[in-house]
């Protein structure tokens, strides 16, 4: 698992409002190289949340970039230093074994092969509701697939989610 | 003779060369007459090199054509873990059908929900690196194993995607909504019993449940969340999906669509749908006009033969 990777990922648990970024417990870091693209990483750096990917590398023994996110100029400068601090942060580090912890409940996603398993318990997946007609428009809980079945002439929306 | 032999083999390797069957016959036969015809003297030497020679080019060349999309000797494979059939060639079928409008429309990140064995996404990434070198790949799958797998695939072909093991996109959703170009998804659309959808092992790969509808009705959502404004999204379903209703649902959703592919094999009656923001007057110009005449007259053709069957 790259960093690009870990910096899209949050934790999905129903009731977690503030899931990302998740803290990385690092057991095997190994670095593959890649070909260094700067256009891919002028495109990617404007969705990266900065502070998530330094406090990532960090755990996973990269400490080489700026604390602060640096700004357009120096993204677009020619001067490819930086670039190249972050290419090889975002692409070149992999996390093979270790775990992905949620910074809200501590739950610990493993990450095995390179592979992290971010399936949930059917406890910590969010409830799926419709809107039932028939009750004014009251919000019913679908609790299994049979329901869905059933709620589909009396409900509209099948796929609102509450926490 | 010899050089009637060449000529021979080197048409049917131009006329065949998807079969890598007709090419093992063809070397074969042209081996069969080299024992023949042996060479008697130095001068026909030369002759049965320059053959000999010709059947390596010709298999070359096959290879780098089909190189195209995922070599089916190279993906790997798990018993837990659906292996590629007439749905995922159809899909990849539909992915090469579109690749100059693909690689026209630029995008910089691709993602495949339900990857199994990582053929489509492999596919994906071979029909696009060659000229768009810069995209991010993301694919998902809810069986652990299949993750690993398509792992497995990806390196086999000597490229490389994110492969995250979560159900449908639930742990991307927030930080990737609105980014991703192109969606692919090959769902389990197989109309099942409701108790089979989501149970552990490979049944999850085709189990759909009622009209087979289960998974994509939680699938399309999610793709609505994630799809950037340019977005494309690709979707096998079968004619008992109702792909018709799934169109009216994704309209009311802003989305235009077509078929891409539909194809009827002994079991199913697959549909490869196309969906695309209608918003983008642009995209649905590039749509209509990059239809060839022959794709156009083709398609007429297949759905009159398939009317003359019924």
């Amino acid at each position: 698992m790259r960093l690009i990777t870990h910096n899209m990922l949050s934790c999905n648990i129903k009731g977690v409002t503030n899931g990302f970024p998740l803290k990385i417990e690092a057991e095997k870091v190994v670095e593959k190289e890649v070909d260094f693209n700067p256009d891919f990483l002028r495109h990617m750096f404007a969705k990266i949340e900065w502070k998530a990917l330094v406090e990532a590398a960090r755990s996973m023994g990269y400490a080489e970039l700026p604390e602060d996110s640096p700004d357009a100029t120096v993204i677009e400068s020619a001067d490819e230093t930086f670039l190249r601090k972050l290419h090889h942060a975002l692409l070149e580090l992999h996390l093979e074994e270790g775990a992905l912890v949620c910074p809200e409940t501590g739950r610990k996603f493993p990450v095995n092969k390179g592979i992290p398993n971010m399936l949930l318990h059917e406890d910590e997946v969010k409830q799926t509701v419709c809107i039932d007609l028939r009750k004014g428009n009251e919000p019913t809980r679908i609790r299994s697939p049979k329901d869905r079945v059933l709620m589909q002439d009396v409900c509209i929306d099948l796929s609102l989610q509450v926490p | 003779m010899e050089d009637l032999i060449i000529l021979y083999n080197l048409l049917l390797h131009t006329l065949l060369f998807h079969s890598a069957v007709a090419v093992a016959v063809a070397v074969s036969v042209a081996s069969l007459f080299g024992e023949i015809y042996p060479p008697r003297s130095f001068r026909r030497l030369p002759k049965t090199l320059f053959l000999t020679l010709t059947l390596n080019l010709q298999w070359t060349v096959m290879s780098e054509m089909t190189s195209r999309t995922a070599d089916i000797l190279r993906v790997s494979s798990h018993r837990e873990v659906y292996e590629p059939c007439d749905d995922s060639f159809a899909l990849v079928d539909a992915l090469l059908a579109d690749q100059t409008n693909l690689i026209n429309h630029d995008p910089k990140v691709c993602m495949e929900i339900g990857c199994g064995s990582g053929y489509v996404i492999t596919s994906l990434i071979l029909l696009l690196k060659e000229k768009l070198p810069n995209v991010h790949y993301i694919a998902t799958d809810t069986n652990q194993i299949a993750a690993r797998v398509t792992n497995e695939t990806l390196q086999a072909h000597g490229v490389s995607a994110e492969v995250v093991c979560t159900d449908i996109a639930s742990c991307l959703e927030k930080r990737l909504a609105g980014l991703v170009d192109v969606m692919v998804v090959n769902p389990p659309y197989v109309p099942t019993p409701e108790y089979e959808v989501g149970m552990e092992g490979i049944a999850s790969a085709w189990a759909g449940g009622e009209n087979g509808r289960s998974v994509i009705d939680r699938v399309l959502p999610v793709v609505d969340r994630l799809l950037s404004e340019k977005g494309w999204f690709y979707l096998v379903t079968l004619t008992s999906n109702y792909p018709s209703e799934i169109c009216l649902g994704m309209r009311k959703r802003g989305y235009a669509s077509r078929i891409v592919v539909q194809r009827s094999t002994e079991e199913e009656n697959l549909i490869i749908l196309k969906f695309w923001r209608d918003k983008d007057e642009e995209g649905v110009d590039k749509e209509t006009s990059s239809e060839s005449f022959v794709k156009q007259f083709s398609r007429s053709l297949s759905s009159f033969m398939e009317k003359q069957w019924r």
